[in-house]
């Protein structure tokens, strides 16, 4: 299996994991996007794509180069010419840390997949904030240590004004994040927000399963 | 009035295949790849549509956060279908800016705001 669908293959698996955890625990602490641990994971997959990306890119730079190898070898100078100027990023294209990737690196579903879950977290900052649960009840969490301790509270019914009170509105609006469409003729195991990452991410597989071994070395 | 996700699907597809047909005149043979590729995304769109319907009506969905999820549904059909099918990512742009845009009055009347722009 190629690299890329590897890496793919694995985060689609990481986030379907994830997205039961958020199921399981819709509304409570454990959702909140400010929970340092929902960060932290939406920041890895962040980081898991743009690797991803810079390697498709180093990718599209190395096959260039061969191709620009294999017209100086067969003298082809106006060809040569017109490919390196077809394969050259303007500068409006150059890749820049955060951005969209150039068109001839062919990430596009890469940087649609950083967008969706750039949108994901928008959405849960809509969706699953504790009410009442204070900004300071987060930055205090250490070692990942938030989630089961402030669980333990909610379970024995013991509310304190830092961690919030979920409420069952507060509970049944963050699970509308991750449950698939309730509507007839819909097969999507997933709530939308992940359904889109996941839909990108096996673009990604699919393309890259299409995609021909390159020549040795390459 | 509630939607339908089959008549929503209906207007859809029948917006799209005309987009497509549209981009067919190029020269390229299109209504192939929207047959097999774009109509049961397009399907999976009305079905969405609907349940952020349903979901804003009863209070579950704020209108951010359905613009949200429509835009991520949106994504994720123009990297599927580019990557499955011989139509670009531009063409699948333009295909679904037609269909969405046949049913937008409908939908942002019964869904009470802008839910498509």
């Amino acid at each position: 299996m190629q690299i890329f669908q590897k890496r793919a293959s694995d985060l689609t698996s990481e986030i379907s994991t994830w997205e039961m955890q958020m199921r399981s625990q819709a509304g409570t602490v454990a959702t909140d996007p400010r929970n340092p641990e929902v960060q932290a994971a939406l920041q890895r997959w962040l980081g898991e794509l743009a690797g991803m990306q810079q390697l498709q890119c180093r990718a599209a730079a190395d096959s260039v180069l061969r191709q620009v190898q294999d017209l100086v070898a067969s003298q082809k100078q106006k060809t040569l010419t017109r490919a390196m100027a077809a394969a050259s990023p303007t500068e409006d294209q150059a890749p820049q840390a955060g951005s969209a990737p150039a068109k001839g690196c062919e990430a596009i579903p890469i940087s649609l997949a950083a967008k969706d879950v750039g949108l994901l977290q928008k959405i849960m900052e809509q969706q699953c904030r504790v009410p009442g649960a204070d900004d300071a009840f987060f930055e205090s969490a250490q070692d990942g240590k938030l989630s089961a301790a402030a669980g333990t509270r909610m379970k024995a019914g013991v509310k304190t004004a830092a961690a919030g009170s979920p409420t069952e509105k507060s509970q049944a609006m963050c699970l509308a994040v991750f449950l698939p469409p309730n509507v007839a003729g819909s097969n999507d195991p997933h709530g939308p927000p992940v359904s889109a990452i996941i839909g990108d991410l096996n673009a990604i597989v699919f393309i890259e399963g299409k995609k021909k071994p390159g020549p040795a070395g390459g | 009035m509630p939607l339908s996700a089959s008549t929503l699907s209906g207007a859809l597809t029948q917006a799209g295949q005309a987009a497509t047909g549209a981009l067919s005149t190029a020269g390229k043979d299109l209504q192939g790849a929207f047959t097999t590729f774009v109509v049961p995304e397009l399907q999976k769109i009305a079905a969405q549509i609907v349940s952020i319907e349903e979901r804003t009506a009863a209070g579950l969905l704020t209108e951010d956060a359905a613009k949200f999820m429509l835009a991520g549904q949106r994504d994720h059909t123009q990297s599927t279908v580019a990557a499955v099918s011989e139509l670009t990512i531009f063409e699948v742009q333009n295909i679904l800016n037609a269909a969405l845009g046949a049913v937008r009055d409908v939908v942002n009347g019964a869904v009470h705001f802008a839910l498509i722009p």
